[in-house]
């Protein structure tokens, strides 16, 4: 069974539903008590970084996800803001994230004729041959942040161009994250859900 | 389009024909693999009734692709519950015109790609007049002055309607769809008056950035019976990727 924690950061009945619709089991979780009971996690979120580190924090969520990340060396996947929790920090405040892949996330660097926030359909180009060969590679992405652009290779597991180059999907071990949203991307959201639980549920 | 929690498509913006339920035409759009959709409440529009969150929830909750909602939003704190619910951008009409401060605050607080601003038109003696309300109160603006002020708000999205044009599936105002497009350099999602693929050709060739096509999506054969679905799907693959269903 996976676990979706529901922290206050955004609707996850659509990742809810997607997990259900490709014959996943899942829940949503409000409450860090049995999260040792999952096999799986998925971490999602919109909104800012300060607000999804605090929530996660006051929720008892925060030293929960420690254990079974670090301790428990259970699989998690980052979705949106919940990749962005991933990493030290961010630019766009001051609270500490998880520290599990290392940098900042870092803003769009500025441009006249980049929109930001990126709020559409774009490639990912992954880099791992397990995930190569999904029928598509378009998915939808909304930030204003991306993982850091210098992210050590052995981390990136996908990248996307947008203005620049940034690393749009990203792996360690038993951790995953999605820039992107494969709740909002259709069957090819689906797909890629389904990949990832092969992957590390289905070992 | 939303109407006592239900869905519906307009014609003219007055007749509502019924469609169905709104959570399993979400789930059919999902099949068909729509790449965004757009959800309409016309209800806070015309009558002032509440924005139904509960119920925009409860879709966000069945949709797996970009949503957008339209229909009575009047403050920051709208936005930002209807964001939280799960969709992506939300749809403004009449604030626009009433409360251009609340707009603007609206694009600092959660960017230009959120916020898009829905134009319904009419065209009188010649004239094309800006409607807000649900096409219910004239502005007695003309449109292309009416359109330096949206763009001085800088919202991300334009949606043009031709509200004479609405469900007859007539062809589009391509005068009207060229004129604004070159006015502006944010997208521009034309609507009103599809009957045919051609048109949303058309409509690209004007200069429209999305084309918004409805009853060609919701109505089939000459008695307009409803059934959801793209036309021929070969002739559709073509104009897919670009065109935007908006119910």
């Amino acid at each position: 069974m996976i676990g979706i924690i529901d922290y206050g950061c955004g609707n996850v009945g659509s990742v809810q539903n997607m997990f259900s619709k490709i014959g996943i089991w899942s829940e949503k979780i409000a409450k860090p008590e049995n999260l040792t009971d999952y096999s799986g996690i998925v971490l999602p979120g919109v909104g800012a970084f300060d607000t999804g580190a605090r929530r996660l924090k006051s929720t008892g969520f925060w030293d929960a996800l420690k254990q079974f990340v670090e301790v428990d060396q259970k699989p998690i996947l980052g979705i949106c803001l919940g990749m962005q929790l991933f990493f030290e920090g961010s630019d766009e405040g001051s609270e500490a994230g998880f520290g599990w892949l290392p940098g900042n996330v870092q803003k769009f660097s500025a441009s006249e004729s980049l929109r930001i926030p990126h709020m559409s359909w774009n490639a990912v180009d992954f880099k791992s041959p397990r995930y190569t060969d999904l029928t598509a590679n378009n998915f939808y992405f909304v930030h204003a942040y991306h993982a850091p652009a210098n992210l050590d290779p052995m981390y990136v597991l996908g990248t996307t161009l947008y203005g620049e180059m940034f690393p749009s999907a990203v792996e360690h071990n038993n951790i995953t994250g999605f820039q992107f949203h494969p709740e909002k991307s259709l069957v090819y959201g689906m797909e890629l859900l389904k990949r990832w639980n092969l992957i590390h549920l289905e070992k | 389009m939303l109407h006592s929690g239900q869905l519906y498509k307009s014609v003219q913006f007055s007749t509502n024909i019924y469609i169905g339920d709104p959570l399993i035409a979400v789930k059919i759009f999902n099949e068909k693999l729509a790449e965004e959709l757009s959800i309409v409440d016309i209800d806070p529009c015309k009558y002032g009734s509440e924005i139904q969150f509960e119920l925009l929830e409860q879709i966000a909750g069945e949709c797996f692709m970009p949503l957008s909602y339209g229909g009575g939003i009047k403050t920051v704190e709208d936005v930002r519950k209807i964001l939280y619910s799960g969709f992506e951008k939300v749809v403004l009409n009449s604030i626009v015109f009433k409360n251009q401060e609340v707009v603007r605050q609206m694009v600092d607080e959660f960017g230009s790609s959120t916020i898009v601003v829905s134009i319904d038109y009419k065209t009188i003696n010649g004239m094309k007049q800006v409607f807000v309300d649900g096409g219910k109160t004239n502005t007695n603006i003309e449109l292309m002055d009416y359109l330096q002020t949206v763009k001085s708000l800088q919202v991300g999205e334009i949606i043009l309607k031709a509200i004479d044009l609405d469900g007859t599936m007539s062809g589009m105002d391509l005068e009207t769809i060229q004129k604004v497009s070159s006015a502006i350099q944010v997208p521009v999602i034309a609507n009103g008056g599809v009957g045919h693929l051609n048109d949303i050709s058309a409509g690209f060739s004007a200069g429209a950035s999305a084309v918004g096509v409805s009853s060609l999506f919701v109505f089939k054969g000459p008695l307009k019976a409803v059934l959801i679905n793209y036309p021929d799907p070969q002739v559709t693959k073509q104009v897919r990727n670009r065109s935007h269903v908006i119910v």
